[in-house]
């Protein structure tokens, strides 16, 4: 694997918040949301998307509720909560510092 | 449509045939049919013809693995919580009935307000506007207390209850929080492991006792961890317990590069063991006091190590700028360290120090059948008891060699011999430093 995808996979869960704090959403809108702000260059595998909602949602930083879609398909559409909040602005600030430590480490002297 | 719409949850039912049937995986299902329904529509859309669409849908879903051991952790917490329900909502009746009578109490003032408005109304019915609007706001103070007072409760018995549910579950990857931190559990019988070995890469080391028959590995972190960056813990064939940081090729990445940190307790049955090894690069590593070791290992970069064993055969360690300090040394003892001070106790049998810029000191209950130490800018430091006889070979540049042993010596020499007694016959210690000094004293 590249660094680059990597270090994707460590900030699944926050991508994840930031996208939710916009407004409610269903995974394949998040998933889109998150293609389309990449310009395409990276989407989430569904297997990881899932698997990371369970995981927020244990944690109590995101909640889910079903819509009705009135076609028949059942849609679960996901909120981010005040403690997801909370972990969303502590992920990005603790990101911050890391990326000016890299910075500094990674730049020529 | 119907019929892709089929063939694509059929696809997810056969990805996830190892998720246990429950609530919970029929809801992944749903999902992801969902999810990959509106994907399909969008590719096709898109101009892209049904095969290839669907081809595509189907292999983005990626490595199920994690989300297939989700849906059984959370069905086993299903069947367990049903198990033992009564036990989940201990205490949330009673913080129900204290919500009750604090809403109770609002009512009475809200009832005396419409009961004070009625009168009014029947006099006089545009008059009455008035006095309602007064006795609703009138009310609308306690009604607010009301809710106010009950959110507290409220919250309180909802936090009480998952942590009720929690209990009754024994989902041992889940992380539970406690002291603003998430730990994660594991415990494993002792039965047929005679040692551990450790790896970690960023985090301390505390080895203790557990109060029966069990290992538990308690990991401590500030930022949840996923599955592929908890701790592995495994068995190996011949007995040995393996505990290290993270469990993929990433997450030597992530604890490498300090964006994850975990501490690791790990609790042992007391008992004899046959070996501990502990690899680390920056933690702490610490003993409970106590611990009985026929050897023990210990290799760190900046991390200290402390052990206070009961007793412990053989001693190695190698470390950069951690400091080793270690009592109850009964065997032979190996210690490298490059400006870490190595302080040492115990009836070691030999020992070997050697050090660049760092100090030993030696504490010795009997006296070693042999002693190399070696430092350069260091001071060698060594407590002997009172003896038949000895004898030092040792070599310095600036420093000073006192002894309250009466030693027989060339007087400030910078390389020689020295003698204790009778002590060509007795065990030859060698010392060196360049800068330091050499002090050998009575215990």
């Amino acid at each position: 694997m590249s660094i680059t995808s990597d270090t994707l996979r460590g900030h699944t869960d926050a991508i994840i918040l930031t996208r939710l704090l916009a407004g409610d959403s269903y995974g394949y809108a998040i998933n889109k949301g998150v293609q389309e702000c990449t310009g395409g260059a990276h989407s989430f595998k569904e297997a990881t998307l899932y698997t990371a909602f369970r995981r927020l949602e244990e944690n109590g930083l995101i909640r889910s509720y079903w819509g009705d879609e009135g076609s028949g398909a059942r849609r679960r559409y996901y909120a981010i909560t005040a403690e997801g909040r909370q972990a969303c602005r502590q992920h990005v600030e603790e990101w911050e510092s890391t990326k000016h430590l890299l910075d500094a480490m990674l730049s020529d002297a | 449509m119907e019929t892709i719409r089929d063939n694509i949850r059929d696809a997810i039912e056969s990805l996830l045939v190892d998720a246990v049937d429950s609530a919970a995986k029929s809801e992944v299902i749903d999902e992801l049919t969902d999810t990959l329904c509106a994907k399909y529509e969008d590719l096709l859309a898109q101009g892209m013809d049904e095969d290839s669409a669907f081809d595509q849908v189907l292999s983005g879903i990626g490595d199920v693995d994690e989300l297939v051991a989700f849906i059984n952790a959370s069905a086993a917490q299903e069947s367990q919580s049903h198990f033992d329900f009564d036990a989940a909502f201990q205490g949330f009746e009673q913080i129900m009935g204290q919500v009750k009578s604090a809403i109770n109490q609002a009512k009475e003032p809200i009832k005396d307000a419409f009961h004070q408005a009625k009168g009014p109304i029947k006099d006089a019915v545009h008059q009455a506007k008035g006095p309602i609007k007064d006795a609703v706001n009138q009310a609308k103070g306690p009604v607010m207390d009301a809710v106010h007072q009950a959110k507290g409760p409220i919250k309180d018995a909802a936090k009480e209850f998952t942590e009720n549910i929690r209990k009754v579950g024994h989902d041992f990857n889940a992380a539970t929080r406690s002291h603003g931190q998430y730990r994660y559990d594991r415990s494993i019988s002792s039965d047929g492991i005679r040692g551990i070995d450790i790896h970690t890469t960023s985090g301390d080391v505390t080895v203790g006792f557990s109060e029966d028959d069990n290992i538990y590995i308690v990991e401590w972190t500030k930022t949840p961890l996923e599955e592929d960056h908890q701790a592995e813990v495994t068995v190996r064939p011949d007995g040995v317990l393996c505990v290290s940081q993270g469990r993929s090729a990433a997450s030597s990445i992530f604890f490498g590069w300090g964006m994850l940190n975990s501490d690791l307790e790990i609790f042992l049955p007391r008992k004899n063991w046959s070996f501990v090894r502990v690899n680390t690069s920056s933690g702490d590593i610490d003993f409970g006091p106590g611990i009985s070791l026929d050897s023990l290992s210990v290799r760190t970069g900046s991390g200290d190590l402390s052990c206070q064993a009961a007793a412990c055969g053989a001693l190695t360690t190698h470390t950069i700028s951690g400091d080793v300090n270690c009592s109850g040394v009964t065997g032979t003892v190996s210690a490298e360290s490059t400006s870490g001070d190595i302080l040492l106790a115990g009836t070691p049998t030999q020992v070997s120090a050697k050090m660049i810029s760092g100090d030993l000191n030696l504490r010795c209950g009997s006296m070693p059948q042999s002693l190399d130490a070696a430092t350069v800018s260091g001071d060698l430091r060594v407590a002997i008891p009172e003896n038949d006889g000895f004898s030092i070979r040792y070599r310095k540049v600036s420093g000073s060699l006192q002894s309250d042993f009466n030693l027989m010596t060339t007087l400030n020499s910078h390389e020689g011999e020295a003698v204790y007694r009778s002590g060509s016959l007795r065990p030859a210690y060698t010392f060196s430093t360049t800068s330091g000094d050499i002090r050998i004293t009575r215990v």
